[in-house]
């Protein structure tokens, strides 16, 4: 306990004999209720507001604008003998995710438990007993349900299983804890690769059997595991550690009238080879198995999507060191090449005007994108790409919507129109980051760390437009559910600044303060 | 405690205590001189008992004896050196004062152990130290023991601390106070006395964190204490019984009640802010058993 503080010896000798003297007189021997520190994880963005989960005071607090309002509610979290290890909102923004471990190895008989709020912090949470300190988390698209997992780094313990994962209901209190059966290789990640929709369930349907599957990258393999089976059906492919194929990234392709069966696509970390796996019914039973085939597609494999012409059910791959367009027939694996002219490493698929497909490649610190069209692409002649330049570069790219794209560039913003073709600089004084954005009925919205301006953009006349703010944002987040843009400041008491996105301006924004320790003098 | 206050109110009630023998004079010699003139000196008191210090008796001084003329008062001259004609001085006592009234000025220190654990958050103890003054008078009722009177007190204190480790706060208390006060003259020299009073208590706020924020409130203010003075007695005084200022002690405890504050800071903001709100961080409500220790210079 600190007898005199700082601002009592500013305050005067004579105040600090008196202190003393208090202090002397035994009354400071109780626990002071306000010892304890903050001890704040980021916030994380729901539908309805911003959730901090305290450490030090095993709390949640749920903060959610209203018109001229903060609302403020604290829940408990955890207690004595427990620790907030992370906290993350689900990908809809409905609930909020927390696993409590046990406070140190010393406490035996606490287990781990990962605990779901709702995004306002009403009713009470549902607890999960996952029984294991998991570090990462991942989140599957349709909203269903969340797969825990050992990260790469492994956390804290002393011992762990790496393949160790528990599979909770999202929808419902269940959770199943399970060991992959692999070849020995760690979990690295955890992909949902049939679930292409945000929100909407997407089984894969294999000799029409219907099959939720999750994809377990592991070093030279993969596990992919139907969720919906009661048995947790698993199917262990390995890679073939000989030839160095360790699996990136999946995407699968739900079988069609082109390619009957359903194919599960693995991008390799580096390689000139992409794998296939078609999955097959098991014989005998509702299960299912996988026969893998690797097709060579350029020199280089860094993305890949999967595109049907009217004949056609095509692989698309980017070549990153040809700077080409590799495309190849699941069938036959035949295929070619389409030169890009400008750098590529990452591509994406949007709708094009005329009704077709197009496809879009960029890479980081390249000087240009590309669009190529894919509707006549079985013709040699249709294969005509088209480039935009980004006069700076590329720093980073942001899809607004199918027709948008937001592309960083040190101090300068690129709004990208691809119906249009046109690409427009934005200058500022500083760099913007596109990923601190939000488009909201056609404006596009933007705060970035350090900077102390929310700009806004309108993207049908371009203009853009600044309010300046009375501090520097930390973060940038936009609530749908109440519609609202929220920036916070440094001040671990809360400081935050909320923003009318329909017409951001000085006069429209509150600035609310301390809001973390509302209440805090009615502790008892 | 009834027997306790009736032993107060028979004091109280009871004929103020009287010792006219302590009436005297004082008499001074004058310094020794080679021949020492008769002086018909009036005898000293014989009792040096207690004086009752609010008789409204006087004692008349003894009638002055005959002292020679001295030698030099022919000529008027005594020349320096020159073994004068002894001399004699006699000074006659300043009449008794008896005390109807009394004015004091005191200085205190003390505590007030705050009940609300809100205080915490300003401060690292629930003990407050304050300190304050106060000017205050009182007169006697009647011939008995009691005095009755009022006063002003300005009392401050205040509280300095952090909660949460992050928000470093200050509070500080500053109350003007007028009050009713009786005292019971026990025996001269202690009083015991109770007084209540109330007033306005303006309390300020701060906050530093990120920010800075503050907040003043004025709540009502209500305090009452009882406790014992302790004072010289005249006969203990160079002047005895015609002193006219006594020095003295208090001690006193009680209860200081304050107003419930909604603490809802307002943060600084630069010229043309953004509408900015304080979060409610709750009540606080400064109020507690306290003791006070005083020093008083009392004319009387």
């Amino acid at each position: 306990m600190t007898i005199v503080s700082p601002r009592l010896l500013r305050a005067g000798p004579g105040l600090i004999s008196l202190s003393l003297a208090s202090q002397l007189s035994g009354c400071g021997a109780e626990p002071n209720p306000y010892a304890t520190a903050l001890e704040l994880l980021p916030p994380v963005t729901t539908r309805e507001g911003l959730v901090w989960v305290d450490r030090g005071h095993d709390e949640a607090i749920f903060v959610s604008p209203t018109a001229e309002a903060l609302e403020v509610r604290r829940v408990a979290l955890g207690d004595d003998k427990t620790r907030v290890a992370w906290s993350r909102a689900t990908r809809d923004g409905g609930s909020v995710l927390a696993l409590t471990v046990p406070e140190s190895a010393k406490e035996e008989d606490t287990d781990e438990q990962l605990h779901r709020f709702a995004a306002d912090g009403a009713g009470e949470p549902v607890v999960y007993d996952v029984r294991a300190p998991f570090t990462a988390i991942a989140l599957s698209p349709d909203h269903r349900r969340a797969v825990l997992y050992f990260g790469e780094d492994g956390g804290a313990e002393p011992l762990h299983n790496a393949n160790q994962i528990a599979l909770v209901d999202l929808a419902g209190q269940g959770v199943q804890n399970v060991t992959l059966n692999g070849f020995g290789g760690a979990l690295r990640a955890v992909e949902f690769p049939g679930q292409i929709v945000e929100g909407a369930p997407a089984p894969i349907v294999i000799a029409g059997v219907q099959h939720d599957i999750a994809a377990f990258l592991a070093p030279s393999e993969v596990v992919l595991l139907d969720m919906d089976d009661p048995a947790l059906d698993q199917v262990a492919i390995p890679l073939g550690s000989d030839i160095g194929f360790a699996p990136r990234t999946t995407l699968l392709r739900p079988g069609n009238q082109l390619f009957a069966e359903p194919a599960l696509f693995v991008l390799p970390t580096q390689g000139p080879e992409v794998g296939i796996l078609t999955l097959l019914p098991e014989g005998g039973g509702a299960g299912f198995t996988a026969q893998i085939s690797l097709i060579p597609v350029g020199q280089s494999a860094s993305d890949f999507v999967f595109h049907d012409s009217a004949a056609v059910p095509y692989l698309i791959t980017v070549d990153a060191a040809a700077d080409a367009l590799v495309f190849t027939d699941v069938r036959t694996q035949g295929g070619f090449a389409v030169a890009l002219e400008s750098q590529a490493e990452r591509v994406f698929l949007r709708d094009a005007s005329d009704g077709g497909r197009q496809a879009v490649t960029w890479a980081p610190g390249g000087s240009a994108i590309a669009t190529l069209d894919l509707g006549g692409i079985e013709d040699s002649l249709g294969r005509k790409p088209r480039q935009l330049k980004i006069e700076t570069g590329v720093d980073s790219l942001v899809r607004l919507d199918n027709d948008r794209a937001l592309i960083g560039s040190g101090s300068r913003l690129y709004v990208v129109d691809f119906p249009a073709e046109q690409v427009t600089p934005l200058s500022s004084q500083a760099p913007y980051d596109p990923r601190d954005s939000a488009l909201v009925d056609g404006r596009l919205l933007l705060g970035t760390f350090g900077q102390p301006w929310v700009s806004t953009v309108d993207l049908t006349t371009l203009s853009p437009e600044s309010m300046l703010l009375d501090d520097p944002i930390v973060s940038f987040h936009y609530l749908p559910g109440p519609q609202r843009i929220v920036v916070t400041h440094a001040d671990d008491v809360g400081h935050l600044t909320v923003v009318e996105p329909a017409d951001p301006s000085r006069s429209t924004s509150r600035v609310h303060w301390g809001f973390l320790l509302q209440g805090a003098l009615d502790k008892e | 405690m009834p027997t306790m206050i009736s032993a107060v109110l028979l004091a109280a009630l009871a004929p103020a205590a009287t010792d006219r023998t302590a009436a005297s004079v004082e008499v001074e010699a004058a310094p020794a001189a080679p021949v020492a003139a008769p002086v018909a000196a009036p005898a000293a008191p014989a009792d040096d008992g207690p004086v009752d210090p609010w008789s409204s008796a006087t004692t008349p001084s003894p009638a002055p004896a005959a002292v020679p003329p001295p030698a030099a008062a022919a000529t008027g001259v005594v020349p320096y050196g020159s073994p004068g004609p002894a001399r004699a001085r006699e000074r006659a006592k300043p009449p008794d004062r008896p005390i109807r009234w009394r004015f004091d000025l005191l200085g205190a220190f003390g505590t007030t152990r705050i009940g609300d654990v809100a205080w915490r958050a300003f401060d690292f103890d629930r003990g407050a130290l304050h300190v304050s003054g106060t000017a205050r008078a009182d007169f006697r009722l009647g011939d008995g023991r009691v005095f009755l009177g009022g006063g002003l007190t300005y009392r401050r204190f205040a509280g300095f601390g952090s909660a949460y480790g992050t928000l470093q706060t200050d509070a500080w208390v500053r109350e003007p106070l007028a009050f009713l006060r009786a005292s019971v003259v026990v025996v001269e020299g202690v009083d015991v006395v109770v007084q209540a009073g109330g007033g306005p208590s303006v309390v300020d706020l701060g906050f530093v964190s990120g920010e800075f924020a503050d907040q003043r409130e004025v709540v009502g203010m209500i305090d009452a204490l009882g406790g014992v003075a302790l004072y010289l007695p005249k006969r203990w005084l160079p002047r005895r019984d015609a002193s006219r200022m006594a020095l003295g002690l208090e001690l006193g405890a009680g209860y200081t009640w304050r107003g419930e504050l909604d603490v809802r800071p307002t943060p600084s903001t630069d010229s043309e802010p953004i509408p900015t709100t304080g979060a409610p961080l709750g009540d606080l409500a400064i109020r507690g058993v306290a003791w006070r220790l005083g020093l008083f210079l009392r004319f009387q």
